[in-house]
């Protein structure tokens, strides 16, 4: 028996699965977001800038430092929105619209962001890029990045607030799965305790869509009807056992009985000993035949080799056929060549004898026994031209001790089709009855292999 | 009980190992008034020691004993070359005990319970079976002749038609010729069948057999053993 107390574990588990995996997934998917979009800017930024950058090198090349400070001015002049600096040594402005290198910054530097005071429009946050030339020189170009700056910062923001709504859902909806997904769970639960507490006829009940909870279900459900079934069936068993081993011990008790209160005489005494071994060998023979199929319907009987079915088939027709023709009967045989089959020779004899002797003792001529291929399967099959079995009774005879009205009287266990009725569980065979109008054919049909 | 029903076989010395005492006393009570000389001994340890001590025509063997099981006492035998024939006896009757207990070194398996009748004959046949080892190709009982090699049976000089199981039935009633062979002997060795059909099938098989070798013929030579099974030989 479970621990109750791990109950619950499997919701919280879910939860926060779903949950953590719902917020993980939503942080990655902003922080991708904000950094895709910042670096999209930046590079832009950058791009324009090196590309400026270069041309002013090129006139620094070709003019000398003179003629970049010219082009410099003329730059800013022309209306260019950027800011530019030349110093020497880092300190000496030499062109541009800025007055001072930006603390910190190094020679050459990609993406530096610095401030800068402006008179109408206040504080601006710039990104420039710089380079070092030749004479101890330094250069700098710069872009106004404010509204970028401004613009990163609100997008942050919304990316923040949409990340605390986005785990919010994500705890609201890993709820509600879990809660549906275990509800199904609780409810099994809850109706199989109560079946498990004494309401066998009760059964877990199915949803509407078939999903792979109603499968479970369903299985569930079968599992339930079979034991049912089960429990059934021993209790019949139990009865059959009482009433058909009691009755020819009682005989025999009776007989024993009888012969102990009358005078001693030995040839009858003889006679009596002689009639009650008959009676325990009787009884002998139903136990052991009950053992048998006890045996074989929990599965502890029978082991699978290749059986030569040709060979079996035959030799039992030849076993009985004498038999057969003392009663006055014809056993006519069909056999194929070369069937062959996994299965357990002793028991699948028994089972042929069983009906063969079933066919002398109860049917009528010609009796016939064929064994053949058919459909991809072994098909072996015994009939006769008697009375046959009534389409009622056809289910009936399979179970123990069932004997019909019209064969009471004759000798035998009553086993014997419970018995092949086992044996070809066992195969995964198929038995069929069926009328022959008149007679009756038991037919065997194991699937290859 | 009367001295069992004629047999042809020589005195035996037979040794069962067989804790349940009342089951024990009755067998060697029944052997020796067949005529055989039987020792008892009640756990599996001391059956191993005085069944390798002394020499015994054949021993009776229980699975379920004391000290030593069945199954490993006769494995001991055999393994120290004792090669005494072994009946094993056992209330386990499933095809697959019978296998484990012929592989353990036993010759025959006989389930419990049984008539005395089976025991004894399969007792028999199973000692004769030890010392003939020669192969055989003639058979012979009075003037029943079977030619092994040619396949043929003659009576009298005059030729037999039989059936392919109805020569195998008559070639192992004469292969031991004299001995009492049960319904179950005959099931098993020649259908290989080990289950017990509860009909007279084999009693329909013997009497066809009979119309064919004895009825014409002055002297039958098939006779049935009332309450154990079929013996051929020559006098009644």
């Amino acid at each position: 028996m479970s621990k109750p107390d791990q109950v619950g574990t499997v919701r919280r588990r879910l939860n926060l699965a779903t949950g953590g995996l719902l917020a993980g997934t939503a942080a990655l998917v902003l922080a991708l977001v904000y950094g895709l979009t910042t670096t999209w800017f930046h590079d832009r930024v950058d791009d324009g800038l090196d590309a400026e950058l270069e041309e002013l090198l090129a006139h620094h090349r070709t003019d000398g430092a003179s003629g970049l400070a010219a082009e410099i001015d003329r730059r800013t002049k022309d209306g260019s929105e950027r800011y530019y600096l030349l110093v020497e040594s880092f300190s000496e402005a030499v062109a541009g619209n800025l007055t001072v290198w930006p603390e910190g910054m190094d020679r050459s530097a990609n993406g530096w962001t610095f401030s800068v005071e402006r008179t109408i429009r206040g504080e601006r946050r710039v990104r420039c890029s710089a380079r070092t030339l030749p004479g101890d020189r330094q250069l700098l170009v710069g872009e106004d990045v404010t509204d970028h700056v401004e613009f990163e910062k609100a997008l942050a923001t919304a990316l923040l607030v949409a990340f605390g709504v986005a785990v919010l859902l994500a705890i609201a909806g890993g709820l509600a799965m879990s809660r549906s997904l275990l509800r199904r769970v609780e409810d099994m639960n809850r109706t199989i305790g109560r079946i498990l507490g004494g309401r066998s006829s009760e059964r877990v009940e199915l949803g509407p869509r078939g999903d792979e909870f109603d499968a479970l279900a369903g299985r569930f459900n079968a599992l339930l009807d079979e034991n049912a079934r089960l429990v059934k069936r021993v209790r019949g068993v139990t009865d059959d056992i009482a009433h058909d081993l009691r009755t020819p011990l009682a005989r025999v008790r009776g007989r024993l009985e009888a012969a102990l209160v009358g005078p001693r005489h030995a040839e009858r005494d003889a006679e009596t000993l002689r009639e009650v071994i008959v009676e325990v060998d009787g009884i002998l023979e139903t136990f052991q035949a009950l053992l048998d199929i006890a045996r074989l319907e929990s599965g502890q009987a029978g082991e699978l080799a290749a059986v030569d079915v040709s060979e079996l088939v035959q030799s039992a027709a030849e076993l009985y056929e004498p038999l057969a023709e003392e009663a006055g009967l014809s056993l006519i045989t069909e056999v194929q060549e070369g069937l062959m089959l996994q299965a357990d020779r002793h028991l699948l004899a028994q089972a042929l004898t069983n009906l063969l002797d079933n066919a002398i003792k109860y049917g009528q001529s010609p009796i016939e026994m064929t064994a053949r291929h058919r459909d991809s399967a072994i098909e072996i099959v015994v009939t006769d031209r008697g009375p046959g079995i009534p389409e009622e009774d056809r289910a009936r005879v399979l179970e123990r001790f069932v004997r019909l009205d019209s064969s009471r009287q004759k000798s035998g266990t009553g086993l014997g089709l419970s018995f092949v009725a086992a044996v070809a569980d066992l195969h995964d065979a198929r038995l069929d009855l069926d009328d022959r109008a008149p007679g009756l054919s038991v037919k065997l049909r194991f699937a290859h292999g | 009980m009367t001295r069992a029903h004629g047999y042809a076989g020589r005195h035996m010395k037979v040794l069962i190992i067989e804790d349940d005492q009342v089951a024990s006393d009755y067998l060697a009570k029944a052997l020796r008034e067949s005529g055989h000389v039987v020792d008892q001994v009640a756990d599996g340890v001391g059956g191993l020691s005085r069944a390798t001590g002394e020499p015994y025509d054949a021993l009776v063997v229980d699975r379920m004993l004391p000290r030593l099981d069945g199954l490993t006492v006769i494995e001991a035998l055999r393994k120290t070359g004792n090669e005494t024939p072994v009946l094993i006896v056992s209330a386990l009757g499933e095809v697959d005990e019978r296998v484990r207990g012929l592989r353990a070194g036993g010759d025959d398996y006989l389930v419990k319970p049984y008539a005395f009748s089976e025991l004894l004959a399969r007792l028999e046949v199973m000692v004769k079976r030890g010392n003939g080892t020669a192969p055989v190709t003639h058979l012979r009982v009075a003037d029943l002749e079977l030619d092994l090699l040619a396949h043929r049976a003659t009576r009298a000089g005059k030729t037999i038609d039989l059936q392919p199981r109805e020569w195998m039935l008559l070639e192992y009633l004469m292969r031991h010729a004299g001995r009492v062979i049960t319904r179950t002997m005959l099931l098993e060795s020649v259908w290989d069948y080990h289950f017990d059909p509860q009909t007279n099938v084999i009693d329909v098989h013997i009497s066809r057999l009979r119309r064919k070798i004895d009825r014409e013929f002055d002297k039958p030579l098939i006779h049935t053993v009332r309450g154990a099974g079929y013996v051929i030989r020559e006098q009644a």
